[in-house]
């Protein structure tokens, strides 16, 4: 076979990323620790913290909204947790307090039947 | 091949993090004093030799293909390892000639021998920023005569133009699909796959397909629909995944992975499985970049690495040799079986051992990127470092020493 010209030029000519730079910017500055996600009831709250109960009440969306997931936070021995937000934070890494996964209940739509593999790496 | 020295560039952990690396220091263990980027080092190829390193790659990523159809044709999947209400899937994946997009092979090399095949990462490969952003950029910036074997990143961009419609038209008698999903898993405790996953979404983008990230385990199955879902409820009809299929064919949404196109599609399971090394020396014997390989027992081999089937990043791995045990890795992995390859130690370079991490994107050749560790097996305490090939010839950096080498 004939040898390939030897000037050619290895190297990708351009390479611009945009989207990639600044979500590796993002994952530096904050921290890698994961976000536990508890199910709470809404209509109990006592101040600003609310009652933790099982996570399956959550499964639905909860009765008319009364249950739903609550982010971060402490969680303190009374079963009550204060200190974390209703929106789910992105790019963190969520486990529910019973260690399921966390379904975003709408109707007919199961979830969460990917994954909990354990902590082996995925790549090769 | 050559291992040369050239200090770091100011302030190279920002430059790094600021394109891409975000994971550098959080993907190595604390313990080890050398980076996992390590850029005080690198290796010089010339030109002749990379050519030829490129042949032999699309040479062996030709023999895998082969060895793909082979097994379809025999139905010899048992070997692998893979449960048997998989293997239609596979069929059906490979006469239809679902796209691939990339793999990168893993050889022994060392400047003069021919280069050895150890293993061929297919499905979920590695080191992708490190190979084809990180190293470009550091090469412009240290070393702006010289060049690099790399064109990964035009080579992604230009793949994913061609596979693009395919993968978004989505499995037969579904309507296709406006953008592709990209899927990490939440137990990335690094982020080394989150911006991995995100910068092949980016190389799609760029290609003019829209891409919507999603964590695998958010993933949701419509019952009435009967197609998986996101967490806008939208169609997943085409999913790009940084997760192995082993996993996914034991988990309960394995069961519908027909109702979606994949990348990498399925019948990749049968480069990702170390039984292929056994294979390829059963079609190809006495290859000159292939090293012996057996299923189940060393055979012949006084020598050898005892290799899980399913192992991942060098665990559960065993090097023996007349004088004894030399390595014995920990982990987890082997219930599928074990595969026994000839063992030739990597050669050192200045007491380092490196690999070279071949790229194909479609079925070419791309570029290389180079990890080394300072013991035998390449695992998760291996530094990766940049590569360069000398505008002109050059006399500089350390060959391979002829010592033999210490087992410890």
């Amino acid at each position: 076979m004939p040898p390939k010209d030897a000037r050619r030029m290895m190297r990708s000519g351009v390479v611009q990323l945009s989207a990639v730079s600044l979500l590796s910017l993002s994952l530096v500055g904050c921290s890698s620790r994961s976000e536990t996600a508890y199910c709470v009831d809404g209509w109990a709250p006592a101040g600003s913290s609310y009652r933790v109960v099982p996570d399956y009440f959550c499964d639905n969306g909860g009765s008319y909204g009364r249950y739903y997931w609550y982010y971060g936070g402490r969680y303190r021995n009374n079963g009550f947790v204060s200190g974390g937000s209703s929106v789910r934070p992105r790019g963190s890494r969520i486990v529910s307090r019973g260690g399921r996964m966390i379904s975003r209940g709408g109707h007919g739509v199961s979830r969460g039947g990917f994954g909990h593999h354990g902590s082996s790496s995925r790549g090769g | 091949m050559r291992r040369g020295h050239s200090p770091p560039r100011e302030r190279w952990d920002q430059i790094v993090e600021s394109q891409g690396l975000a994971y550098h220091r959080t993907s190595h263990p604390e313990h080890l004093a050398r980076p996992y980027w390590d850029e005080s080092v690198h290796y010089t190829f010339e030109m002749d030799e990379v050519l030829g390193l490129e042949e032999t790659v699309e040479e062996l990523h030709r023999m895998c293909l082969a060895a793909v159809e082979h097994v379809v044709s025999t139905r010899r999947y048992a070997v692998f390892g893979i449960p048997a209400w998989v293997w239609p899937l596979i069929e059906a994946s490979w006469r239809r000639r679902d796209p691939h997009l990339y793999g990168r092979f893993d050889l022994w090399y060392d400047g003069s021998s021919p280069a050895k095949l150890l293993e061929y990462n297919a499905d979920t490969p590695t080191a992708l920023l490190e190979s084809s952003i990180i190293q470009w950029h550091w090469v412009r910036d240290v070393h702006s005569d010289d060049d690099q074997w790399n064109s990964i990143h035009e080579r992604l961009v230009d793949r994913w133009k061609e596979i693009g419609p395919a993968v978004l038209s989505g499995p037969p008698g579904l309507p296709a699909a406006p953008a592709a999903h990209f899927a990490w898993t939440n137990e990335d405790e690094t982020g080394e796959e989150v911006m991995t996953i995100a910068y092949l979404q980016e190389t799609a983008e760029q290609a003019g397909i829209p891409g919507i990230a999603i964590a695998m385990e958010d993933i949701g199955w419509h019952h009435d629909r009967e197609r998986f879902v996101d967490l806008n409820d939208r169609d997943i009809t085409a999913l790009c995944k940084l997760y192995p299929w082993e996993w996914i064919v034991c988990e309960p949404f394995g069961r519908n992975v027909q109702r979606a196109t994949w990348v990498e599609p399925i019948w990749k399971m049968l480069l990702s499985n170390k039984a292929l090394l056994v294979l390829l020396w059963e079609l190809y014997p006495g290859h000159p970049n292939l090293l012996p390989a057996f299923l189940g027992t060393p055979g012949s081999l006084t020598s050898y690495v005892q290799k899980p089937l399913l192992g991942r990043e060098g665990a559960s791995m065993r090097i023996v040799t007349p004088d004894g045990v030399h390595a014995d890795t920990p982990g987890e992995y082997g219930a599928e079986g074990f595969v026994f390859q000839e063992f030739r130690p990597l050669p050192d370079f200045e007491g380092q051992h490196p690999v070279l991490g071949a790229w194909v994107v479609g079925d070419e050749s791309a570029g290389l990127g180079v990890r080394e560790t300072a013991g035998l097996i390449t695992d998760d305490t291996s530094s990766f470092v940049p590569h360069r090939i000398p505008a002109e010839p050059e006399d500089d950096g350390a060959g391979p020493s002829l010592e033999p080498p210490d087992l410890g």
